[in-house]
């Protein structure tokens, strides 16, 4: 009797393991969807990790070089950007306001890929937001940020952390609500 | 000409044609490391593409970089982690098989195992009945 | 105009399964012919409007309406014809309107069936109108065909030129006559639950359908792989991408479900099987359709999407696959006496083969959603690609195919195996000669084993087969093979993994720079890039390179590569050229154009062709296997 009892039950159990599988399937797919996380853009592997070491030549003063101990207990905003790129040139007015409204904030920009006459160009006629530009010529710098596509957005904190990355042209709302409150807390 | 040229010449072809066969099969082989590791990892800036089968400049850049270190000595790991510590687990068409991906791995052969083993159990209980 | 008939049309269709679904419970109350008229009329009109409504959708194609928004966005008056018309079904809405379409077609011929008992039928048509209603809901709210364009346009934007080519035209519709057919089985499997009317009709209806479906699935899933073949320009023709794994997850349980169908005589655990594959089929499909259309996974054929279509899908896959498991659950059937698993006949072949299956479907559907899981709750991303499905799913199926061979020689009841010395000298045989080329040969073990394997599949059904011939040699041979169906089906299995194993293994890649007049020798084989023209088609420039393939002083053929610009789109999109052979296909793709030439990729891929070859061995096989009873 007891026996007969027990395999009914079991018999239920599995009958409820669809419902499981079915609710669970449902709960991730509904949650991911309302996430709205974009399928081709991935959460950075760098975040909340340290910023890779680089050592690059200035774009505007060929003499000097740059490396990551002028970051040091600083936030800094960094931006891969090229001449070549036109969503580069979508974000750049967004970097200008920024510049103007924070003049002490370090934007390094890190010019990715480019010919240097006509990144000077592209400065010139746009606007240069940028206290310090590296050259990233052979793209050796992007590799170490895992960059892949420009425009690419890093914000480091105090300790060298980095603490936000975008991928992609950067947004006034994107500023406003993200961007601003890591730099500036 | 005399025995001894003749013989230097030959120590000389034997030498050169040797060299040129291990570069030839070094060369060979790392082409082959290349492949094998880009047939794995994904092309960030196409849709679902390997690094092996793009052209774009993303992974054109990545191949030179594994090549590089090939060239240096590294193994297939350490490239891999080298690539995974900056593009994140994203970049790799096989996951890793670590904590996190333990589900994933062991799901298939836990299940076809478990299945067998019931079925089975099964069959040799029907057997001794009839 | 046609966007208010259309509009119109749906309308009606609208009205018309309300009046079923309405119709549907006046029959309870009142069982008299009028009713049942009036039911199966209002379910076959319901057919007729969206037909229209299809038409009206096709006709603004042909017409190139652009004051119709799905019109402006997805076609263009230049466009040749037969893609205006494919143009319907190669975009969001245009698909779901198709996909209405083809479940009413299914409804509507559903109507005519005499076998199953009238109750069943009729219950059957109600799911079936009461899905249909939730998938016109679907359309009307998220993805109207008909909307109208803002302002007056002259030229339409023209179709995705990924799509402009035939074997795409029909891809959608024969993927949607497998996934959609894949309702009507549900239906039919629910209602015979809910009826209590699981009899020999009703698996013969049951069978016949879901048998249809499976093949018709297959076909559609053949000419998609065809098309990444040529397309993608990459040489191979599964890549494990998402989309894939959608339209491979129901394949998968439909052959399970159409081999446990074989058995259902057997006993009723059987037949509650059967009814959980196929709430299971129907289930894979919709999710299959969620993960395409939502566009949450990056994949090489996502549709452009945003995500309250995405919630509406969903909420039918939960809806429809909750309530027919909640109906398995409460009608679930006494439990009568357990499987008859002794040891080793057809019966215990067949559990293995759907054991397997669903364990495969459920890896596939795993890896295909293991990435999402990942990223709700660790923020990281993660990639399930080919190596996993390769590694897992592969040493899975292994054991199956081993099986496969000698199953149909299997007696269902007997632990009996007819010709068993047979059988096991030629596996012997194929073990045999294995090792010794692996010990021999330096070939790839993995290549032995599926060729091995191959050999083993096709001779076994060989002998079967020959044994049938012998057993009822008086028949007619028409009859002998239509009543042996299983066995081409299985023989194109063979056949297929053949190809695949070839065209995986001994695939070569060739990489050249080449200028006009330059020749590449691969093989036995040279290529001489003889000319390259620059060609102006209705909607897109075309790059066409010519090449002549010769073995020594035999001429083979052409073939013409194309690297294509399609104007309205801005989109370059690469055609490979193929030359065709039953042992091997010669694959030529055009490059980036560098300064010392053009870089020219060749793959030589050995019988390839016997992929396709297997694949319609096997869809021949399961459309022969249809029977009629009347």
């Amino acid at each position: 009797m007891i026996k007969k009892f027990n395999l009914l039950k079991l018999n239920a159990y599995i009958l409820l393991i669809p419902f499981v599988i079915l609710f669970l399937v449902c709960t991730f797919l509904v949650y991911y969807l309302l996430e709205d996380k974009d399928p081709s853009a991935p959460p950075s592997a760098l975040l909340n990790k340290k910023i890779p070491n680089f050592y690059v030549e200035d774009l505007i003063n060929a003499e000097k070089t740059i490396n990551q101990n002028i970051l040091k207990d600083k936030k800094v905003l960094i931006n891969f950007f090229a001449s070549w790129c036109s969503p580069c040139k979508v974000e750049h007015p967004l970097f200008l306001k920024i510049k103007e409204k924070n003049p002490n904030l370090i934007i390094l920009g890190f010019n990715h890929k480019d010919k240097k006459n006509e990144a000077l160009l592209f400065l010139k006629d746009l606007g240069n937001p940028y206290s310090l530009i590296g050259i990233d010529k052979d793209g050796k710098v992007a590799m170490d940020f895992g960059v892949y596509g420009l425009p690419e957005t890093f914000v480091v904190n105090e300790n060298g952390i980095i603490i936000f990355k975008h991928t992609g042209p950067i947004t006034d709302k994107l500023y406003e609500q993200e961007i601003k409150k890591l730099l500036f807390n | 000409m005399n025995k001894k040229l003749k013989n230097y010449y030959l120590i000389k072809k034997i030498f050169i044609s040797a060299s040129f066969i291990i570069l030839i099969s070094s060369s060979h082989t790392l082409e082959n490391n290349l492949a094998e590791i880009t047939k794995e990892l994904r092309c960030m800036t196409c849709q679902n593409q390997t690094i092996y089968e793009s052209e774009s400049d993303f992974s054109n850049q990545i191949k030179n970089e594994i090549m590089r270190q090939l060239k240096e000595g590294k193994s297939k790991k350490q490239i891999i982690d080298f690539l995974s510590y900056r593009y994140g687990e994203y970049i790799l068409f096989r996951p890793q098989f670590d904590k996190k991906n333990l589900f994933l791995w062991l799901f298939p052969f836990v299940l076809i195992s478990a299945a067998f083993v019931i079925l089975f159990v099964r069959i040799t209980k029907n057997r001794r009945h009839t | 105009m046609i966007s208010s008939l259309g509009h119109s049309f749906i309308f009606l269709n609208l009205l018309s399964i309300i009046l079923n679904l309405f119709f549907f419970r006046k029959l309870f109350q009142d069982n008299n012919m009028i009713n049942e008229k009036r039911f199966l009329l209002s379910a076959r009109l319901n057919f007729l409007f969206i037909l229209f409504a299809f038409l009206c959708l096709m006709f603004a194609y042909i017409v190139s309406d652009f004051s119709i928004l799905n019109v402006l966005m997805n076609s263009n008056s230049k466009k040749p014809f037969i893609y205006k018309i494919s143009g319907v079904w190669g975009n969001h809405e245009g698909s779901i309107l198709l996909w209405i379409l083809i479940m009413t077609i299914y409804t509507f011929v559903f109507s005519f069936n005499k076998r199953i008992s009238k109750q069943t039928k009729y219950a059957t048509i109600f799911y079936q109108n009461l899905m249909t209603l939730g998938f016109v809901i679907f359309m009307i709210t998220t993805s109207n065909p008909f909307k109208a364009a803002p302002g007056k346009t002259n030229e339409g934007f023209g179709l995705n030129p990924i799509l402009q080519d035939p074997a795409l035209a029909i891809h959608p519709p024969l993927l949607y006559i497998g996934y959609v057919g894949f309702s009507l089985v549900l239906s039919i499997a629910i209602s015979g639950l809910t009826t209590s009317n699981t009899n020999e009709e009703w698996v013969k209806v049951l069978k016949n359908y879901s048998i249809f479906c499976w093949s018709i699935l297959t076909a559609g899933i053949l000419t998609g792989s065809f098309w990444a073949y040529y397309e993608l320009g990459w040489g191979g023709w599964w890549f494990w991408d998402p989309v894939e794994n959608a339209s491979l997850m129901p394949w998968l349980a439909g052959l399970a479900l159409i081999h446990s169908l074989q058995i259902i005589k057997q006993n009723s655990q059987i037949k509650k099987w059967v009814i959980f594959l196929s709430i299971l089929c129907f289930s894979l499909s919709l999710l299959g359709t969620f993960l395409v259309r939502s566009g949450i996974l990056m994949s090489v054929h996502a549709f452009a999407t945003d995500s309250s279509r995405g919630l509406f899908i969903l909420m039918l896959f939960f809806i429809i696959t909750g309530f027919s498991l909640l109906i398995f659950m409460i009608k679930y059937p006494e439990n009568d006496k357990g499987a008859s698993l002794i040891h080793f006949n057809k019966y215990t072949s067949i559990i293995i083969n759907n054991i397997i299956m669903v364990i495969v479907c459920l890896s596939v559907l795993l890896g295909t959603i293991y990435p999402i899981i990942i990223e709700s709750i660790f923020n990281e991303r993660i990639s399930v690609g080919a190596p996993y499905f390769n590694s897992t799913v592969l040493p899975i199926m292994l054991p199956g195919l081993l099986i496969m061979a000698i199953a149909p020689a299997l007696s269902l009841k007997k632990n009996n195996l007819n010709k068993k010395l047979s059988y096991l000298v030629v596996f012997l045989a194929i073990i045999f000669f294995a090792l010794l080329i692996y010990i021999l040969s330096t070939i790839n073990p993995w290549a032995i084993i599926g060729i091995g394997l191959a050999v083993w599949i096709i001779i076994s059904t060989a002998i079967e087969f020959y044994n049938r011939f012998l057993k009822f040699k008086n028949n007619t041979l028409k009859k002998i093979i239509f009543s042996n169906t299983a066995l081409i089906s299985h023989f194109g299995v063979g056949i297929l993994i053949i190809g695949i194993t070839a065209s995986s293994i001994w695939k070569k890649e060739f990489e050249d720079v080449l200028n006009v007049g330059d020749t590449l020798n691969i093989h036995n084989y040279s290529l001489t890039f003889n000319n390259l023209e620059e060609k102006n088609v209705d909607n897109y420039q075309a790059i066409i390179g010519e090449f002549l393939i010769k073995k020594g002083d035999k001429t083979f053929g052409k073939v013409k590569p194309e690297k294509r610009y399609y104007f309205s789109s801005k989109i370059v999109t690469t055609e490979a050229g193929i030359h065709h052979q039953l042992l091997q296909d010669i694959y030529i793709v055009i490059g980036n154009n560098n300064p010392a030439g053009w870089s020219i990729k060749v793959y030589h891929n050995p019988l390839v062709s016997l992929i396709w070859i297997g694949i319609i061995f096997i869809i021949a096989g399961g459309l022969m296997s249809i029977k009629r009873y009347d």
